[in-house]
C-alpha cells in the first residue's frame, strides 16, 4: 500500500515554494543590477502578471502537450513491457530481434517526428507516436534489466517448488522489475514532454512547443517566459513524480 | 656504482579519520653498496611503506635515510634510483623500446648517467630480444614485469628498489622469473632492495633478510643468508636453504620451537 | 604511423559489414515498393536518390549550411568545454563547479533555449550555432576532466621517482593517458551538434535541413521528407565516424573507455 508521508509533503512543498520566491527575488535583483531591459529578460512580477491573464490558454495548450507525452509514454509502457516479458521467456526470440531493437537506440526527435507527420498528419497523433518511438527504448532496456535480474535464488526456489514459468513471472519477476519499469519512466518521462513539444514544432498543432515558438515570434515577451517555465515545470514535476516513485520501490527491494 | 642504503630510526605516522596509525616505529636498516637485500613480513608491516620512504615518494615523520650519505631527494634528483612497481605500469602507448626509453626522454641529454648499457642491450638482457616494438598489451604479465626492469635499469641506478614485483606471477614463473632478476642484478652491480612476502623468493635472492611485524611496523630480525652466488635453484634443496627459511619464519611467526616431526615433513615437503 | 599499418588500423570489416545490411534492406524496400506493399508516405529507395540526384542545388545548398553551422558550433563548444575542463582539473575548488555548470547547461532543453536566444541574439546562424555549441558542450567536458584524471596512482608515482617536471608529467602521462577519454566525447558530441543545429532550424531558419524539412512537410513532398531525414542521419553519423576513424589511428593502443555521466 503506498502511505503518503503528509508531513514531509507539506516540508517539501514549503522548500519549493521557498526556492521558487528565493530564485524570483535573485531574478528581480539581477535585472535591477544589471540594467536588463524588460524586452529581454522581464520582471518576475510580469511574468507572474502574464501567467494570470494567459492561465486558460496555457492550460489548453500545457493539456495538449501534457496528453500527448502521456499517451505516448503509455503505449510505449504496454508495448516495452510485451515485449520485454515475450524476450525474458524466450532467449531465441530476443537475440533475433536485438538489429531491430536496437534501431530504436537513439532515435532523434528530428529524424523520427517529420515521418510521424507524413503518417499521421499535423494533429497530437504524430506527437504521440514521437513520444511512444523515442520513449520505447528506454523503456524496454530497464525492464529486460528488472525481468532478467529478478533474484535467482528467488527463482530457483520457485523452480524447485514445481512453479511454471508464468507463475515465476507472476510471484517473482514481475514485482522485481517494478522498480526497473520506475527507472525507465524517469529517464523516458520528462524527455517525453520535451518530445511532444518538438514534434509540436514540426507539425504547427497545439501545444506548450509553439505557444513558446509564437510568442517568441510575436515578441510577447512576458508569455514566451512564462510558456517556457510552464513547460520546465512539469517536466520536473514528471522526473520528480517517477523519482518519488522508483525511490519508493526501490526501498522495499533492497 | 652503488650505494649504501641506511635506514636511521625511521617512523611513519599517517593521518586517517581516526586515530593516526604508527606504520613504521623506529626501523633501523643498513644495506652495505651492492648487495641484494629482502624485506619480508605481513599485510600491513609497512613495508611497501619502508621502500618508498626510500624512494622519496614519501617523507618520514621522524628519522632518517641515507643513500651513501644523499638524502633520497638528492639521490632521486640524481636520478640515482630504480624502481620497480608490484605492477608493471608500462605507459600503454609506449612500445616497450619506448617504455624502457622513457627515463631517458624524461633527464634528457645533459644526464652523465647515459653511460652503461643501451635500452636495446637491457632489453635483450631481461630476454625480451624481439619484442621492442610491441605494446605492453600484447605482452603477458611477466613480460611486461621484465620491461619495467630494463626500464629502471636504464639510467644505471645506483639502488634498484622492487616492491613485490612478482606477486602478481603464478610460482613456476616466478621462480624463473627470481633466477633472471639475479642474473640482471649481477650484471648492474647495483644495490637491490626487494620488499616480498615469499619467504623462499627473500631467502633464495638475499645477502640479507630483514623480517618485519606489523602494527606498529619494526624490524623483529635480520638473518643472513651465507649462500654462494650465483644462487642455483638446487641450493633451495640444501640445509643451509632450509635453516635459513626457518629462521626466516620464526622472525615472522615468533620463536616458537618446532617439535622433531613437523620438521620432517616440511624437509619432505621441500 | 607508417601508410601500411594505418590501413591495417582502419576496421575495414566494422565498415563494410553495416554497409552490405544497408544495401539488401534498400534492396528489399525498393522491390517492396515496386510491388506496392508500403504505404503510400514511404517512398523507394530510388525515389528519395533521383530526389536527390535532381536537385544538386537543394541538397548541398541546406547541407552546408546545417554543416558549418552545427561544426562552428561545435568547434566553440570543443574550445571552451576542453579549457573549462582543464582549468577545473588544474583547480581543485572549481572542479564542482564546471562540472555543475556544464551539466546544467546541458540539461536546459532546447525548447527553452531556442525561442529565449532567438530574442536575445536576433534571426541568424548565430542562434544555430549557439544551440549546437550548448547540445555538444556536455560529453566533451565530462571527457577532458575524466580524462585528465585517467592517470593511476602508479604511473604518477613512476614521474615522481623519474624527477619527471610539472610539463613533463602532463606531456607523458596525462595529456596521452586521456586522448581515449577525449576522443570518446568528442565522439558523442557530433551528432548532437548536428542533431541541436538542426532542431534549432525548426524554431526558425530559411536555410538548412532542418528549414528543407519544414518547407516539404508543409508542402507535403513525400520524398523530399524522407531526403531531409537521411541527410540529418547521414550528417549525424559522418561527424561520429570522422571522429570514429580518427581516434582508431591515433589511440593505437588497446583502450575501451565508456564515459561516465
Amino acid at each position: 500500500m503506498i502511505r503518503i508521508n503528509l508531513r514531509g509533503l507539506t516540508a517539501s512543498a514549503l522548500t519549493v515554494l521557498l526556492s521558487v520566491l528565493g530564485i524570483a527575488a535573485i531574478w528581480q535583483l539581477v535585472i535591477l543590477g544589471f540594467r536588463i531591459p524588460p524586452y529581454i529578460v522581464p520582471p518576475p512580477v510580469a511574468v507572474a502578471h502574464s501567467f494570470v491573464t494567459n492561465w486558460h490558454v496555457l492550460g489548453e495548450h500545457m493539456a495538449f502537450t501534457f496528453s500527448a507525452a502521456a499517451l505516448g509514454l503509455t503505449f510505449s509502457t504496454v508495448m516495452a513491457t510485451t515485449i520485454a516479458v515475450v524476450f525474458s521467456m524466450s532467449r531465441n526470440i530476443a537475440q533475433a530481434s536485438l538489429p531491430m531493437v536496437l534501431a530504436f537506440r537513439s532515435t532523434p526527435v528530428a529524424a523520427v517526428a517529420p515521418i510521424m507527420m507524413l503518417f499521421l498528419g499535423r494533429g497530437i497523433s504524430t506527437s504521440i507516436a514521437v513520444v511512444t518511438i523515442v520513449s520505447f527504448f528506454p523503456l524496454l532496456v530497464n525492464l529486460m534489466r528488472g525481468l532478467v535480474s529478478g533474484d535467482r535464488n528467488a527463482n530457483e526456489l520457485l523452480h524447485v517448488y514445481g512453479a511454471s514459468r508464468w507463475q515465476q513471472l507472476r510471484f517473482v519477476r514481475i514485482p522485481f522489475a517494478l522498480p526497473y519499469l520506475f527507472t525507465g519512466l524517469r529517464v523516458a518521462g520528462s524527455s517525453s514532454i520535451l518530445g511532444a513539444m518538438l514534434s509540436e514544432w514540426v507539425t504547427g498543432s497545439k501545444g506548450l512547443g509553439n505557444l513558446i515558438l509564437d510568442s517568441g515570434e510575436m515578441r510577447e515577451t512576458e508569455l514566451l517566459w512564462a510558456s517556457v517555465l510552464t513547460s520546465v515545470t512539469v517536466a520536473l514535476c514528471v522526473f520528480w513524480v517517477t523519482s518519488a516513485g522508483e525511490k519508493r520501490l526501490l526501498r522495499w527491494r533492497q | 656504482m652503488s650505494r649504501n642504503i641506511n635506514v636511521n630510526q625511521i617512523s611513519m605516522v599517517f593521518y586517517g579519520r581516526g586515530e593516526p596509525t604508527i606504520a613504521l616505529e623506529k626501523v633501523d636498516l643498513h644495506i652495505p653498496a651492492g648487495q641484494f637485500a629482502a624485506i619480508i613480513g605481513p599485510s600491513g608491516c609497512g613495508k611497501s611503506t619502508l621502500l618508498r620512504l626510500v624512494a622519496d615518494v614519501m617523507q618520514p615523520f621522524a628519522g632518517s635515510v641515507t643513500l651513501d650519505g644523499d638524502t633520497p631527494r638528492a639521490a632521486r634528483l640524481d636520478h640515482a634510483l630504480g624502481f620497480v612497481f608490484q605492477s608493471p605500469t608500462l605507459l600503454p602507448w609506449r612500445t616497450v623500446k619506448q617504455n624502457v626509453e622513457l627515463p631517458l626522454d624524461i633527464v634528457g641529454r645533459k644526464s652523465k648517467r647515459r653511460s652503461g648499457l643501451s635500452p636495446a642491450e637491457l632489453i635483450e638482457l631481461v630476454g625480451l630480444k624481439g619484442f621492442e616494438n610491441s605494446l605492453p598489451h600484447e605482452l603477458s604479465g611477466g613480460m611486461q614485469q621484465r620491461a619495467a626492469i630494463a626500464r629502471a635499469l636504464v639510467l644505471k641506478p645506483d639502488v634498484l628498489l622492487l616492491d613485490e614485483p612478482f606477486g602478481a606471477l603464478d610460482e613456476i614463473t616466478r621462480q624463473r622469473m627470481n633466477l633472471e632478476l639475479l642474473r640482471i642484478w649481477a650484471e648492474s652491480g647495483t644495490t637491490a632492495l626487494l620488499v616480498t612476502h615469499s619467504i623462499a623468493e627473500a631467502v633464495f635472492m638475499s645477502d640479507q633478510v630483514f623480517v618485519m611485524s606489523a602494527r606498529p611496523g619494526r624490524i623483529t630480525s635480520v638473518i643472513d643468508i651465507p649462500l654462494p652466488r650465483p644462487r642455483q635453484l638446487e641450493m633451495m634443496r640444501t640445509p643451509v636453504f632450509f635453516d635459513c627459511v626457518n629462521r626466516v619464519r620464526d622472525g615472522l611467526f615468533g620463536h616458537e620451537a618446532a617439535p622433531a616431526e613437523s620438521r620432517l615433513q616440511a624437509v619432505e615437503a621441500y | 604511423m607508417r601508410a601500411d599499418a594505418i590501413i591495417r588500423r582502419v576496421p575495414w570489416g566494422a565498415i563494410l559489414r553495416p554497409l552490405v545490411t544497408a544495401g539488401v534492406v534498400l534492396g528489399a524496400a525498393e522491390i517492396a515498393q515496386r510491388a506496392g506493399l508500403l504505404p503510400v508516405f514511404v517512398p523507394s529507395p530510388s525515389q528519395v536518390a533521383s530526389e536527390m540526384i535532381a536537385n544538386p542545388r537543394l541538397v548541398f545548398g541546406n547541407l552546408g549550411p546545417t554543416a558549418w553551422k552545427a561544426a562552428i558550433g561545435y568547434a566553440i563548444a570543443a574550445a571552451i568545454a576542453v579549457s573549462a575542463g582543464a582549468v577545473a582539473i588544474l583547480i581543485r575548488n572549481l572542479y564542482g563547479a564546471v562540472y555543475n555548470f556544464g551539466l546544467t547547461l546541458h540539461s536546459i532543453p532546447i525548447i527553452a533555449t531556442a525561442p529565449l536566444l532567438a530574442l536575445w541574439l536576433g534571426t541568424g546562424p548565430q542562434v544555430q550555432i549557439a544551440i549546437a555549441g550548448l547540445a555538444s558542450q556536455f560529453p566533451m567536458l565530462v571527457g577532458t576532466m575524466q580524462g585528465l584524471q585517467a592517470a593511476d596512482a602508479r604511473q604518477r608515482e613512476l614521474m615522481h621517482v623519474l624527477s619527471a617536471s610539472r610539463s613533463q608529467t602532463m606531456r607523458y602521462l596525462l595529456i596521452p593517458s586521456a586522448l581515449p577519454y577525449l576522443f570518446a566525447g568528442f565522439k558523442i558530441a557530433a551528432p548532437s551538434a548536428v542533431l541541436g543545429a538542426i532542431t534549432a532550424e525548426w524554431a526558425g531558419a530559411d536555410r538548412g535541413v532542418g528549414a528543407m524539412m519544414l518547407y516539404a512537410l508543409f508542402s507535403y513532398d513525400t520524398p523530399k521528407v524522407w531526403l531531409s531525414v537521411l541527410l540529418t542521419c547521414v550528417l549525424a553519423a559522418s561527424g561520429y565516424g570522422v571522429w570514429v576513424l580518427i581516434e582508431r589511428i591515433v589511440v593505437y593502443w588497446d583502450r575501451d573507455v565508456q564515459l561516465a555521466e
